[in-house]
């Protein structure tokens, strides 16, 4: 069974007055229908981006390098059950022209953002909103069947007395309840793929844990492809599968929460750890130092300056992803090389029948 | 009661803001918003009090008040031995430079206009107009390296520096008059993991350097939990719980206080 999506060397670049910087660099990834990958990552680390590359949305002078395939609709049936595979059943996001994107983003891909209030429209009712979604999705349906799956979608995002809240506006919302708004707005169009980005550092603490149980239950649910974007590893380990954890455009360390969060091998990773407060007193170590500027990169590894275990080869080259165990992967000298990895791992099948 | 005095003494401190009137008026609600509702606690010398609680809670409010960024309605302020509401303007700038203030958004509330040596050296030029030039560019540098930024930060403008460094930017110039008093409200919510821890160290250390006392604002208490003495859980304007921060995490009484801990996204110990 093919992945939903797979990243193969997904590079982004773009143009600063300083020359062409990598935002997102060499990135290798996959995420299976039904499956939540964590993306961590500081500020800097390129994760919105790869989001954005993801639906199409990067700056005007941007490019983008490498493979993203997106599994076609058949290909999720055959994997549900089906035993013949289409032909055609992969789709390159990475070369897609900007007519074809109107066919994935916000249909097969959607994309939940941080701030509810700024993606809302202020001055619109929250169901014409969602109306708006669900007509872009299928045109020429009539407004009562409009207005029906309007209620489905907020149904689904658990939003009490669907008929009431579809007349409110915004601010008339809590900050919780507009979230829902959005990832209705995003389920009206029946995705495979869900980003969410951020979607609940801007809530309270108790808000947040019921819209990532939301989030939970719809992706096994619907069998949504989920991918998750955050810096708090507390909401990794609660959402996530898998998580990959990102460093100035690159992957440092891949792997199953249990793995990456209970095991780390990057230093990055294991900092990280160190540095985020828990209800525990005196465990606190912070990382020394900062994220470097993408236009003043060190010539090996990204982390060495900050690294309190790196070695003199560290400052020489960009280590490769290498195979800790299983799924587990880590770009570290500190990890053996067992010779067969590079950067793209054995397990990953390739999807057959690329046009 | 305490051994130890207190700096800060707080009673029945209330504060309530009229709601919308006319066409945005919300008929299911009273015509007045309590932020603060009634609220006593007291702060000792050298302790860091901290203030947790969700968004709408009051706490920033609470904050501002102890501050006297915003007058209460009512109730009373002691701080060191004198009243501060009722204190004369003179005297109350004269108490100011024992309180100050560090915010949370390190981008907004630095002048975007002004040097770093400038924004630093500000306070001592309102509250010490005495001292020489020279005197106070030697007292700006010091603080600088002692928050950890270099020589040259002082010449440079804050849109230079990253969140964490303007975070210390913003602790240096509340630290230049050497307060008392420090209110942080939030200072690591801005930034990221690695450099929030940062922040939080050296907050500790320049406490026990200055021999300072905080009362820390947050929504987390994953934070708050770092850094705390005592612990108050604030909730629609009032503390559901004051307590010793161990207890308040580890033998929480209050419901609300269970809640918030059960909501905390669980961290896998490595």
């Amino acid at each position: 069974m093919s992945p939903l999506l797979e990243l193969n060397g997904l590079t982004v670049e773009l143009p600063t007055s300083s020359g062409w910087v990598r935002p997102v660099n060499d990135v290798s990834l996959r995420i299976e229908a039904g499956e939540c990958l964590g993306l961590v990552g500081e500020s800097g680390s390129g994760k919105t981006m790869l989001a954005l590359a993801l639906m199409g949305l990067l700056p005007e002078g941007s490019r983008v390098k490498g493979e993203a395939w997106l599994a076609e609709k058949d290909e999720l049936a055959a994997a549900n059950g089906a035993q013949k595979k289409s032909a055609t059943n992969c789709r390159n996001l990475a070369v897609l022209a900007e007519r074809d994107w109107r066919t994935v983003r916000g249909r097969e891909i959607a994309m939940v953002f941080q701030e509810p209030m700024t993606s809302l429209n202020p001055v619109m009712r929250i169901g014409a909103q969602i109306d708006e979604a669900v007509r872009a999705h299928e045109a020429g349906l009539s407004e009562r069947e409009t207005r029906r799956r309007t209620l489905e979608a907020m149904r689904k995002a658990s939003m009490n007395e669907p008929e009431a809240r579809a007349e409110q506006f915004p601010h008339q919302l809590s900050g919780g309840l507009r979230q829902r708004a959005l990832i209705a707005m995003a389920l009206a169009t029946s995705p495979r793929l869900l980003i969410a980005d951020e979607p609940t550092t801007a809530l309270d603490v108790t808000v947040q844990k019921q819209i990532l149980d939301l989030l939970d239950g719809l992706r096994r649910e619907l069998k949504l492809g989920l991918l998750f974007i955050t810096h708090d590893l507390g909401v990794v380990a609660q959402v996530a599968d898998r998580v990959a954890v990102m460093y100035t455009g690159r992957v440092v360390e891949e792997g199953t929460v249990h793995d990456v969060l209970g095991a780390p091998r990057h230093p990055y990773t294991q900092g990280l750890l160190a540095a985020s407060p828990k209800l525990e007193r005196g465990a606190l170590r912070p990382i020394e130092g900062t994220v470097p500027q993408l236009t003043a990169l060190p010539p090996g590894c990204p982390f060495e300056p900050r690294c309190p275990l790196r070695l003199p080869e560290c400052a020489m080259a960009v280590p490769n992803l290498r195979h800790v165990s299983g799924d587990h992967r880590a770009r570290c000298v500190l990890v053996p090389e067992t010779g067969m990895v590079t950067t793209v791992v054995p397990e990953f099948t390739t999807p057959k029948n690329r046009p | 009661m305490n051994t130890t005095s207190s700096l800060l003494e707080v009673r029945n401190l209330k504060k309530s803001y009229a709601r919308a009137a006319g066409v945005f008026a919300d008929p299911d609600r009273g015509q007045r918003f309590i932020a603060v509702d009634d609220v006593s606690f007291e702060v000792a010398e050298g302790e860091t009090l901290a203030i947790v609680g969700e968004s709408g809670c009051g706490k920033t409010t609470l904050a501002r008040m102890v501050m006297r960024l915003i007058e209460p309605d009512s109730g009373e302020i002691v701080f060191a031995g004198r009243k501060l509401l009722t204190l004369p303007s003179a005297e109350m700038r004269q108490q100011r430079r024992a309180m100050q203030m560090i915010f949370q958004d390190p981008f907004a509330s630095l002048n975007p206009r002004m040097r770093v040596g400038e924004i630093v050296a500000e306070p001592l030029a309102i509250h010490e107009e005495k001292i020489s030039g020279s005197e106070r560019e030697k007292s700006v540098a010091a603080m600088l390296a002692r928050v950890g930024l270099g020589q040259e930060a002082a010449r440079r403008y804050p849109h230079e520096f990253s969140g964490g460094q303007r975070q210390r930017i913003g602790i240096a110039r509340a630290l230049i008059l050497r307060p008392k008093l420090v209110v942080a409200d939030e200072p690591v919510s801005a930034l990221d993991v690695s450099v929030g821890a940062q922040v939080l160290m050296l907050l500790q250390e320049l406490q026990r350097e200055f021999g300072l006392t905080y009362i820390f604002i947050s929504h987390s208490l994953p934070v708050v939990a770092q850094v705390a003495t005592r612990i108050a859980v604030m909730r629609a304007g009032k503390f559901v719980e004051l307590g010793p921060a161990e207890q308040v995490l580890h033998q929480p009484r209050h419901e609300y206080t269970k809640q918030l801990l059960a909501a905390v996204p669980e961290l896998p110990h490595a």
